[in-house]
């Protein structure tokens, strides 16, 4: 009887080995992003041309639109439910890390994904987070100016000298005094924020707005001061337009009816809506210039940011697969020409090099991103970016815009809503 | 011994037939009724579990809070601003319609077509459009030789101009006015002019003492729709210039689902449901003094 169970077991354990095996082999894997229809389209051909090389893997895309993403990702994280691979917002980060170990640190996995086509400097700046690499920028977004060089050229302008905040007021003042109905800047409340109140504190101070080293803000009340003095001066001088006339176009830029007149010779941008600016108004001739940098800054508060990050769930049970897709994601050929630039410019020299090659991705752009991987400012995601914090930002801009009161009154208002902010955080 | 009521086994039936609103009540809106006020007293807000911290959300609401203020008057303005407007306004273009003349349910039905978009993001995108600076609204007032106002643009401006919106949906208020009148006895009309009462007189002391439990029924709800306004704002302008028309749904919303304080936001909530209940017993109170019911009975 022990002989026939003996050989019984005996033949049965090639089948169970096998089947072991078999296991091993067939994995699952999901991924999750939000984005637009174009977005969605090509990240499942890029999962389609894997999976038909990679037979015993399975990807399956969890994909919608932004809205709510936060929320059912923040319940799956703490759940333990999230998927392999996910997209993530690089603002969200920071909380993500304070509140658990959720990621995987790609360092450990170098030997498995390939990241020397990165700027090593740009990832250690928006990747790395309480000192892991854990997320890996889709893209490249970078603040710019944009130039319509036919209206600065026939009002006079010298716009390929290196901006200075000083100078952008005199260039503003140069407009003014040639066609009153013209403007230097085409901006809003947020614009105004991004690209003048926090690099201009970060060019004083050499720290983002609100530290998140320190929790504290990074500025006393004389440098707030600076800086709001300079933005009122902008508005007296009309280097913008009045707010009360550019309100009703914040967030939309190119809808403004002056933009599409030609009536402004720059605009403040980031990469991804330089194209929706240039198709406003289709009789301009463009360029991107450097943005303002102070002579004797700490650093150049401005930096190029991505605009998501993808990382690889901790819970995840097949890591290296995950590399091997991510490998494949960023740096095969093939898959820069279907993602191309929808989650902005490529991060990835190698696929950023292909989609200029093939025209892809509008060569301006392009120079816009290439001129922001040589700023050095810090990444500032984390309190700043918080939806409080910057809300108070915002209120603060657009008080100095409508000239309510004293730039030192607000200054104070502001400093005494950011510290309180901050205490309850 | 107390009787236990039985159900039959028609009263069953009923049940099964409402059980489909009844368990949407229960589970759409008690539960989250319910929910909130539980969320009220607690930190939460989705990363971390639930914490109660007792009435620390209200009391920061109401002693460290200024922006609730702010948005707390701002909603009382817009409500004094639109309730009365679109009830009178309503009323009036009711009191025309109100006639035998030919084709006169094709343009009650134009009147009410407006309401019929009532809330809607599209029509808030095309308000938008209408009174931005280069619309159709500053075109006209060109032609006038107006100067153009920044409709959306100025701080002071801009809850005037979503509260012509609010005003501009007068049609269910309308038809509600239009019926109303219908149901006024001739009559009484025919009295009031053999006592030699001018039309206006008739309408003043006949007509309207006659409706007023309708325009009081208009009253208590378009009260409660001005107090939640969110859409408008949200999408006209975003609560601003200088937070101009940033109402109360609007801040409520950005605490829940910007700033993700949930606990804080079901607070906010909370405090509007009590001005609402406050504002209607309020209504209901000063009802016995100008309501008239037919049947004599005053409420």
């Amino acid at each position: 009887m022990k002989k026939v169970l003996a050989m019984l077991l005996a033949a049965l354990m090639p089948c169970c080995t096998a089947a072991a095996a078999g296991a091993e082999d067939q994995v699952t894997l999901r991924f999750m992003w939000w984005g637009g229809d174009a977005r969605h389209e090509a990240t499942i051909q890029v999962i389609e041309k894997y999976m038909e090389a990679h037979p015993n893997v399975v990807i399956e895309p969890e994909f919608g639109g932004s809205d709510g993403y936060f929320e059912k990702l923040s319940t799956q994280l703490y759940s333990g439910t999230a998927a392999d691979i996910i997209q993530c917002g690089t603002g969200w980060m920071p909380d993500f890390m304070q509140k658990g170990d959720f990621f995987v640190n790609f360092d450990e996995y170098r030997d498995k994904i390939d990241l020397t086509n990165f700027d090593e400097g740009y990832l250690q700046n928006t990747g790395v987070f309480e000192g892991k690499l854990v997320g890996l920028p889709t893209g490249v977004a970078s603040n710019t100016i944009l130039v319509n060089t036919k209206l600065a050229d026939e009002l006079g302008l010298d716009y390929q000298t290196q901006l200075t905040w000083d100078r952008m007021l005199e260039l503003g003042r140069q407009v003014q005094e040639k066609d009153a109905d013209k403007y230097l800047f085409n901006t809003d409340a947020k614009q105004i924020a991004y690209q003048i109140v926090r690099p201009y504190i970060m060019q004083l101070t050499g720290r983002p707005f609100i530290d998140n080293e320190t929790g504290a803000r990074s500025f006393d009340k004389d440098q707030l001061v600076e800086v709001l003095d300079f933005v009122r001066t902008c508005y007296d001088s009309k280097v913008f337009q009045p707010a009360e006339e550019s309100a009703p176009f914040k967030d939309a830029l190119n809808t403004n009816p002056k933009w599409i007149a030609g009536d402004f010779v720059m605009a403040h941008c980031v990469s991804s809506t330089i194209t929706p600016l240039v198709s406003a108004y289709p009789d301009g001739v463009y360029d991107v210039i450097q943005v303002p940098l102070k002579e004797d800054r700490l650093n150049d508060g401005f930096y190029p940011n991505p605009p998501q990050l993808l990382v690889v769930s901790k819970n995840t049970k097949n890591v290296d697969v995950c590399m091997d897709f991510l490998n494949y994601f960023y740096n095969d050929p093939e898959a820069a020409v279907i993602l191309r630039d929808h989650r902005s410019v490529p991060a990835v020299s190698t696929a950023r090099q292909i989609c200029v090659e093939n025209n892809l991705i509008d060569p301006i752009v392009s120079k816009s991103v290439d001129i922001s991987m040589g700023l050095n400012g810090v990444n500032e995601m984390g309190l700043t970016t918080n939806s409080e914090v910057e809300a108070a930002i915002l209120d603060m801009v657009e008080n100095v815009a409508y000239g309510t009161r004293s730039t030192e009154e607000i200054a104070d208002e502001t400093i005494q809503l950011l510290d309180d902010i901050l205490a309850n955080l | 011994m107390r009787k236990v009521r039985k159900y039959s086994p028609r009263d069953m039936k009923g049940l099964i037939y409402i059980a489909p609103w009844l368990i949407g009540l229960l589970v759409f809106q008690m539960y989250p009724f319910i929910e909130s006020f539980i969320y009220s007293f607690a930190d939460f807000n989705m990363h971390k579990s639930l914490q109660f911290v007792g009435l620390k959300n209200y009391i920061r609401l109401f002693t460290r809070d200024r922006e609730f203020y702010s948005s707390l008057f701002i909603t009382l303005r817009y409500t004094v601003f639109t309730v009365p407007g679109k009830i009178v306004f309503a009323l009036l273009i009711a009191v025309i319609l109100n006639r035998d003349i030919k084709g006169i349910n094709v343009i009650r039905t134009v009147y009410y077509l407006p309401s019929l978009l009532s809330g809607s993001v599209a029509v808030s995108i095309l308000w938008k459009l209408m009174f931005m600076g280069d619309g159709v609204i500053n075109a006209m007032l060109g032609w006038l030789g107006v100067p153009p106002v920044a409709w959306l643009g100025s701080p002071k401006v801009a809850l005037t101009t979503i509260s012509m919106l609010e005003i501009w949906q007068f049609g269910s208020s309308m038809v509600l006015f239009l019926a109303a009148l219908k149901q006024v006895p001739h009559e009484l009309h025919e009295a009031a002019e053999i006592d030699g009462a001018r039309k206006a007189r008739v309408f003043f002391s006949v007509t309207l003492p006659m409706i007023t439990p309708i325009i009081f029924f208009n009253l208590i709800m378009q009260t409660i729709t001005a107090l939640q306004n969110f859409t408008s704002a949200f999408v006209i302008t975003g609560g601003g210039p200088m937070k101009s028309t940033y109402v109360l749904g609007m801040k409520l919303y950005t605490e829940a689902f910007k700033n993700y304080k949930m606990g804080y936001a079901s607070a906010i909530s909370w405090v509007l449901f009590a001005m609402i209940l406050a504002v209607t017993l309020l209504l209901f109170h000063s009802s016995s003094m100008w309501v008239h019911y037919s049947d004599g009975e005053e409420m």
